[in-house]
């Protein structure tokens, strides 16, 4: 009798970003008092080592535990986009407010097995791999939303995302369970093969359309996007930054590899869901840049910006070709940097002011020009204005969208994007032109990992900006192996 | 009559319904969490029938993973719930509305 | 399939019939001597005080979640003991890894103070 055989060759970086979870919770027990700094290095250290092993195996395509992790080249990608998530977010977490006078040696783990567990869901190659996968990232996104147990906002945060996250799951696990009775096999390959067989229109439409929409709670598209405001707000302001990359890349990546292995099912039973996920894309991009208007908090602003920018990612998927599927990677490496990076200097403002509303970012300029520049450069770029890398993203998204005859959605996209730029430009106004409300106000002092962080996370959205041509020829060649093999 | 597929499926969309309405009815976190749970049970439900139907056992390994991970769901939502109960002395939805908009 | 039904409701009623027969009987036999202790709700050989709705103390719930933990690894447990022989060593490692890291969650909590009763 056979057992199954495991290739732990291919499971190497999850295995890293594993142990040293463990290794964390383990040094947090025996260490000495002092034990912080060490904690913070190991973390980096393991991340690092993770991130450089992921980049090692980058164009392998293989499969393992009997096909239910499966590792390609796109698959790669996204997980060095979690990765490097993670090592900026754990770079610019020692400045948080809510959390820097807790024990952090939780923090750190609680990071780390969330990392693990959204790699594990990028390369699920089959329903229980979805859902352990998911669960495993989630349950400790529900802890480290409520990491700061004494603030009620965080408190607050953690049970929002947790009643919401739990109910979307249960939604798409009865939706995994009709997908699985409707072909007999947990294996996505195989559901993707068997549905076209099974001729029952309806049923499938039903069961993916719970399915669906579960996911898309998972990955803040708008009907569903109630949590995403209160979540961010009230969590560690690191954690808001970890949650609005990784967990939406994470929804998306499983999203796209499904609708790509029941490409060929939905072919044959004639369903097309570009017209739901076109008004789904509408719908994220107006009602996130809208609702985004009216917000005096940057934290919750950051976070109505976030669902925008889901928005303009799922315009890729809407095009449905392999040239949408680049430009929603190129789009995640450069949404990455911009994002945890205009994250991080709410992070340190609000340590340093006690508090992330706009009035707080008032003559900032004048205590830290750092902050203000780096803010700067990721407003600047998260509206996608040349020549910041978001003006790369968002150009290889509307220019897809072109291409396929998406006019609508490049409309509105361009739009949205006009209008995002008002909000953005409130915080601008605030940092350069308004004086603060207590002028001898002493400069806002950042950790020097905040420091190395800002100018990574700056100079990237500059360097993608000018010279884009490895990025593009990378999310190319991801693809392209991918969906060739 | 005899007992087939489709009444295990109606006993399972029957509970799942009432979780979901227990989920967006109910103002109690407790029995919002508890909501929760039926509709993961509803959905082990059906993962069983449909296995027992195909004989396909993967349902039932699903089955299997879904109760550890209902189970220390629960464990995760009933500690962050008690710390809201410590702070605040309620366990109603409608009072966690510090953040509104 | 309807006579499935009879029997099943056959069953039922006897059972029903059983239970109430043998109370009767015991009720011609024992005497009747009601006490106010004897009229107190049957608790485990304590006294009952308070509601049945009492709060029941938060330290209970932290060994709740460590019993948990140990309740569920059995899930696994079973279907890996059926399939050992077949599978060997490699089943046992496995095993021993996925037990392994259970105990670091206990330990961790041990050493955190969780399983200590005084808060």
């Amino acid at each position: 009798m056979s057992f199954v055989s495991v290739d732990f060759g291919l499971l190497v970086p999850e295995l890293v970003v594993l142990s040293a979870a463990f290794l964390v919770l383990v040094v947090d027990l025996l260490g000495s008092r002092q034990r912080g700094a060490s904690l913070w290095w190991l973390t980096l250290c393991g991340l690092g080592l993770a991130l450089l092993l992921a980049a090692r195996g980058w164009n392998l395509s293989a499969s393992t535990l009997s096909g239910t992790f499966v590792l390609d080249p796109f698959v790669s990608t996204v997980k060095l986009v979690f990765l490097l998530s993670a090592f900026l977010v754990t770079l610019t977490t020692l400045d948080c407010r809510l959390i820097s006078r807790l024990s952090l040696g939780e923090y750190y783990s609680l990071l780390l097995f969330a990392t693990f567990g959204f790699m594990v869901l990028a390369s699920a190659g089959d329903l229980i791999m979805i859902f352990i996968g998911l669960e495993m990232a989630s349950i400790p996104c529900y802890i480290l939303a409520g990491y700061a147990f004494e603030d009620v906002k965080s408190n607050e945060a953690g049970i929002k995302y947790f009643l919401l996250g739990a109910f979307s799951s249960a939604i798409l696990l009865y939706g995994m369970s009709f997908l699985y009775g409707l072909c007999g096999s947990t294996f996505l390959s195989e559901i993707g093969f068997s549905i076209g067989q099974s001729g029952q229109k309806l049923l499938v439409m039903g069961a993916f359309g719970v399915f669906l929409a579960g996911l898309t709670f998972k990955m803040t598209v708008v009907p569903f996007h109630m949590w995403v405001p209160d979540t961010y707000e009230g969590s560690p302001t690191p954690v808001a930054a970890f949650f609005s990359v990784v967990s939406k890349t994470a929804g998306l990546v499983v999203l796209i590899r499904i609708l790509a292995y029941f490409k060929q099912g939905f072919l044959a039973l004639e369903v097309d869901w570009t017209q739901v996920l076109s008004i789904l894309s509408v719908l994220t991009m107006v009602v996130g840049t809208v609702i985004g208007v009216v917000q005096t908090n940057v934290k919750r602003l950051l976070a109505y910006s976030s669902i925008a920018h889901v928005g303009y990612l799922l315009i890729g998927l809407c095009a449905g070709t392999s040239a949408g599927i680049d430009s929603i990677v190129i789009y995640l490496f450069v949404y990455l940097f911009m994002s945890i990076g205009a994250f991080a200097v709410v992070t340190a403002v609000s340590r340093a002011e006690g508090g992330e509303e706009l009035a707080n970012f008032r003559g900032l300029n004048r205590r830290s020009p750092l902050l203000a520049a780096s803010m700067a450069v990721f407003l600047i770029s998260l509206t996608g204005i040349p020549p910041l890398a978001g003006f790369i993203g968002k150009f290889f998204i509307f220019a897809v969208a072109i291409e396929e005859k998406l006019y609508t959605l490049a409309i509105v996209g361009v739009l949205t994007s006009v209008v995002s730029l008002f909000y953005y430009c409130k915080i601008l106004k605030a940092m350069y032109f308004a004086e603060a409300e207590d002028p001898g106000a002493a400069p806002v002092a950042v950790s020097p990992g905040m420091r190395v962080g800002l100018v990574l996370m700056s100079f990237f959205t500059l360097a993608l900006g000018l010279y884009p041509v490895p990025l593009v020829e990378m999310a190319r060649s991801a693809v392209r192996l991918w969906l060739g093999s | 009559m005899p007992v087939g597929v489709s009444h295990y499926l109606a006993v399972s969309a029957v509970i799942f319904a009432v979780g979901v309405a227990g989920v967006l009815l109910r103002r109690n976190i407790l029995v919002v969490l508890m909501s929760i749970e039926l509709m993961l049970n509803a959905a082990n439900l059906a993962f069983v029938t449909f296995s027992r139907a195909s004989g396909a056992v993967g349902g039932q390994i699903v089955v299997l993973f879904v109760m550890t991970v209902a189970a220390a769901e629960v464990a995760v939502g009933l500690a962050i719930v008690l710390i809201a109960f410590r702070a605040r002395e309620t366990t109603d939805v409608d009072e966690m509305n510090v953040m509104k908009w | 399939m309807l006579l499935d039904l009879v029997y099943a409701t056959a069953f039922a009623l006897g059972g029903l019939a059983f239970l109430l027969f043998a109370l009767f009987l015991g009720s011609l036999v024992r005497p009747h001597d009601p006490s106010g202790r004897k009229l107190t709700t049957y608790e485990c050989g304590e006294v009952p005080v308070g509601q049945s709705w009492s709060q029941f103390n938060i330290r209970f719930y932290v060994f709740a979640l460590c019993f948990v933990i140990f309740d569920i690894e059995t899930i696994f447990l079973v279907p890996w003991a059926v399939v050992f022989k077949n599978i060997g060593l490699v089943a046992f490692v496995e095993m021993a890894v996925f037990i392994g890291v259970l105990l670091i969650g206990l330990a961790y909590a041990w050493r955190k103070g969780a399983l200590r009763w005084a808060l």
